[in-house]
């Protein structure tokens, strides 16, 4: 490697690991983990998935285009196919490397594990992602076979109470979409929306590269050096920001579906996002601890709930923050999931009045802790971790320091802004 | 290297793995049944209860406050089909005690002892169960748990994906241990009183013998003397034997295909395909053929009948050692049935015929080979399985053996194991929705022509 001075250390004395970064003379940020597994792992991601459904081509000034649902996951699907008429899945095999792909809402991952071969499967890697090619019969054909996965989402009603959910709190963000889009939606797309698409968001400024086992970072670049030319500046496509209202939408919606029981989501739609990455990942983690208090299941609200038969042993909560949309969910099965909420905003009530308890804010906080330290036992866990910090903007080992400094009093302060009624909807799936 | 094996009492086993690469530790405590229509349903409700609640930690919460003292350590219930047998226990997953962390930053000096702490916790759990003044399991224990057991037995049509492969399962085994449904009928579980339920653990207690597997960096006599000090020096009379797989004897070409057809009110319809091996199958060559058929990106199935023709997202296999069966699946739209269905039994039959390059098969192998290494090496889940299944049936081999073993097999085997494979039953949930009976919901079969 030539441009040693290009190479961040990050470390941890406390876990024992560190890594590196590098910013190839591609513009690209290249991440290299050293880890002592056989397994090595390697991800290619950008910053572009189903939310990124409006852009500008050709930078700030330029033209706006929208897209239909789903054009995110349809590229991540046509991208294994060459220009050679191979697919990449047969090279990967060839060298014994697992090769997969996933879209999310704001980010598109392509990435293989392998045990040999590392070197020919990341030139793979690196070379099928820079490499498009959309034709009319390729983007036509996998048509059958995303309506399929569509389908497939259409029957899960654990997929459908989310997304009615997402419906009623949202009055127009892409979140009320399926990452996948509709049967309708992706009858409307082309090579040329693909191409389009490809160009604006799959540029290194865009991108992050990460490997994750037992190699080095000089040995990385030089495999990706002959791959990827030296890149000038590129200008950073800019998220498109939409305001909510602060009140969910509709506060009630219910679905009859082939369940064995009624499930339930109760989503608490929150619109106060902060504007820096690190605001951002304090406050999620400040959220996660409040609902370790408030929801564990060695607290009062699952035991009351649990024991008296009202929710199954499914309940479980979750608060994600995604650029700028923000919500608090928890999910379960009961025969009553209006008494669930009911329950459950007294409850809320009452702790307010008597306060959180310190016992239960520190013992919450070992939990995310010790959930934490989990993830750096598979190369896997720790790349797909890294790729979530990294497009968050924050270092991966910043997150312990982040847990020790969340403040009780942040959680109070929380508990008191959190939960009102006019931001709660509850989605509803009941047997036929 | 191989787990090594230490006596804690007669009746308790300890297989130690000894590795310092892991931030985390793992211990299983498992016990093997043998499946019984009958038992087999208790045997799921008695692991639930036992669960809830024992004599030191009375109630679930005071269980869960407990494992999240010892810093958050996990303790999942163990309730699977393992061949002809019902495999019971729990698995505890901690974090390694120099990562015990106490708020501030500052490491924990070896203060309170996680492993020690969550072996008292299984104890608890399958030895001191919370109970009333006559001894038996809480009756708002069984009773809760039943409703539980019985909403999980109605919720299984929620993933049609895993419900048609269970129903497969059933039809392809009706009658046999392997055919049984762990959970048992809403009817069953209704009818079993507390009473009769403390009285069938006392029972599973006094014939089972107890496998610990731990893969950690203790010493294992410090691990032995903690689960000594912890678990009760039971007596094992007549005790449950694993039953080793022995199956598929009747394999003929006279059996008929069994087809059953069953309606549901989903848009997708789902295909399941059961092949079975004849007893004598070795195991390698059927994996092989596995991956070739339906397990990997470039496998016939792949290829072929979603990538080709566009049928389906999901067609795959996947190969049961146990059983010596194979079941491959497709989500179709029902009106590709047949399509299908003829695409997925031609795919075998190119095998058949030899229809596959070196290069194929090399890959497929190195696939294998990939996934074995991998998990050998990084996932303490993958070595505990691995080893545990392997004591079960006495099968007396290591992971460098069965690499070998693998990468031994040859296009000839491969095509010899496809034409052994013999087509048992075709099952198929035809989704209903927008049809004009769409409406109707029906779980029993509709059409058992060939059975």
């Amino acid at each position: 490697m030539t441009d040693k001075e290009n190479i961040t250390e990050y470390s941890s004395e406390l876990l024992g690991e560190r890594y590196f970064k590098v910013r190839h003379k591609s513009g690209l940020d290249v991440y290299v983990y050293p880890k002592d597994m056989v397994t090595s792992y390697a991800l290619f991601a950008t910053r572009y998935g189903a939310f990124d459904d409006k852009f500008r081509k050709g930078g700030a000034n330029g033209q706006l285009v929208e897209t239909p649902s789903g054009v995110a996951h349809y590229l991540e699907h046509r991208l294994f196919a060459n220009e050679d008429g191979s697919d990449s899945f047969e090279k990967f095999s060839a060298f014994g490397a697992d090769a997969n792909a996933y879209t999310s809402y704001d980010k598109t991952v392509y990435l293989f594990s392998c045990t040999e071969n590392f070197e020919q499967a990341l030139r793979e890697l690196v070379t099928f992602v820079t490499h498009p090619y959309f034709t009319k019969e390729n983007v036509d054909k996998e048509r059958g076979i995303i309506s399929q996965e569509i389908n497939m989402n259409t029957d899960n009603p654990y997929v459908r109470c989310a997304a009615n959910l997402y419906c009623a709190m949202y009055e127009h963000h892409p979140i009320r979409c399926d990452i996948g889009g509709t049967l309708e939606s992706i009858s409307r797309i082309t090579p040329e929306m693909l191409g389009d698409c490809y160009n604006t968001f799959y540029k290194m400024s865009e991108m992050v590269l990460i490997v994750c086992g037992d190699h080095t970072p000089e040995e990385v670049i030089s495999i990706i050096d002959k791959l990827l030319p030296d890149g000038g500046v590129e200008e950073n496509v800019l998220p498109e920001r939409r305001k909510e209202k602060r009140e969910a939408c509709i506060p009630r919606t219910e679905q009859k579906m082939n369940v064995g029981k009624t499930l339930f989501t109760i989503g608490i739609k929150d619109t106060d996002i902060p504007d820096t990455p690190m605001m951002r990942i304090k406050k999620e983690t400040a959220m996660t601890v409040l609902n370790e208090i408030l929801f564990s299941r060695a607290g009062r609200f699952f035991s009351q709930c649990f024991e008296s038969g009202l929710i199954g042993a499914s309940f479980s909560c979750d608060y994600s923050l995604c650029r700028d949309v923000a919500f608090n969910l928890m999910f379960g099965e009961s025969d009553d999931p209006d008494r669930v909420l009911s329950e459950l905003l007294e409850y809320i009530a009452d702790v307010r009045k008597e306060g959180l308890s310190r016992e239960d804010f520190e013992r919450s906080k070992k939990v995310l802790y010790a959930g934490f330290l989990r993830e750096f036992d598979s190369t896997e866990d720790i790349a797909n971790n890294m790729v979530d910090f990294i497009f968050d903007g924050v270092d991966l080992f910043d997150y312990l320091d982040i847990i020790k400094d969340v403040a009780y009093e942040d959680v109070c302060s929380l508990l008191d802004t959190q939960f009102d009624r006019e931001c709660i909807s509850l989605s509803v799936i009941s047997p036929l | 290297m191989v787990p090594k094996l230490y006596k804690v009492f007669d009746s308790v086993d300890l297989y130690v793995y000894g590795s310092n690469k892991f931030k985390s530790e793992m211990l299983s405590v498992k016990f093997v049944l043998p499946c019984d229509v009958d038992m087999s349903p208790k045997n799921t409700l008695m692991i639930s209860v036992l669960r809830r609640g024992t004599e030191k930690f009375v109630s679930l919460a005071h269980i869960n406050k407990r494992l999240d003292e010892l810093y958050a350590s996990c303790l999942s219930v163990n309730n699977s089909l393992v061949g002809d047998n019902q495999v019971l226990g729990l698995t505890a997953e901690i974090i390694g005690s120099k990562f015990a962390y106490d708020g501030d930053s500052k490491k924990n000096n070896g203060e309170g002892d996680i492993l020690d702490g969550v072996i008292e916790v299984i104890s608890q759990i399958l030895f001191y169960p919370a109970t009333d003044e006559n001894g038996d399991f809480k009756e708002n224990y069984v009773s809760g748990e039943k409703v539980n057991l019985c909403d999980m037995i109605r919720s299984r049509i929620n993933d049609t994906a895993s419900f048609s492969v269970s129903r497969c399962r059933e039809i392809m085994f009706g009658g046999q241990p392997y055919g049984i449904s762990l959970m048992g009928s809403e009817e069953q579980i209704s009818r079993i009183t507390a009473h009769e339920l403390t009285q069938h653990w006392k029972e599973v207690m006094s014939r089972s013998r107890l496998h610990c597997f731990y893969l950690g960096s203790q010493d294992p006599e410090v691990v032995v003397e903690k689960l000594r000090r912890h678990f009760k020096d039971r007596a094992v009379n007549d005790p449950y034997l694993p039953i080793v797989p022995n199956e598929n004897k009747d394999i003929s070409a006279d059996v008929k295909v069994k087809r059953v057809d069953e309606k549901m009110p989903v848009v997708q319809g789902k295909l399941v395909l059961g092949f079975k091996f004849p007893h004598n199958a070795q195991g390698y060559a059927e994996r092989v053929l596995n991956e070739l058929y339906g397990s990997s990106p470039i496998s016939k199935l792949f290829v072929n009948v979603r990538e080709k023709l566009g049928l389906c997202y999901s067609c795959s296999s996947v190969y049961v050692a146990t059983k010596k069966i194979m079941l491959a699946a497709a989500g179709i739209n029902v009106s590709d049935r047949e399509e299908a269905e003829n695409e997925m039994i031609s795919q075998l039959e190119s095998i058949r015929r030899g229809e596959f390059s070196q290069l194929d098969l090399d890959s497929v192998k190195k696939s294998i080979d990939s996934g074995i290494r991998s998990g050998a090496s990084d996932s303490l889940e993958y070595i505990q399985g691995f080893y545990f299944y392997r004591n079960l049936f006495g099968i007396d081999e290591n992971i460098d053996e069965f690499r070998e073993k693998i990468s031994a097999v040859t296009a000839e085997d491969v095509v010899k194991a496809a034409r052994s494979a013999t087509l048992d039953t075709v099952y198929f949930l035809e989704g209903s929705v927008g049809d004009e009976n769409g409406t109707d919901c029906e779980y029993g079969p509709i059409e058992d022509t060939e059975a």
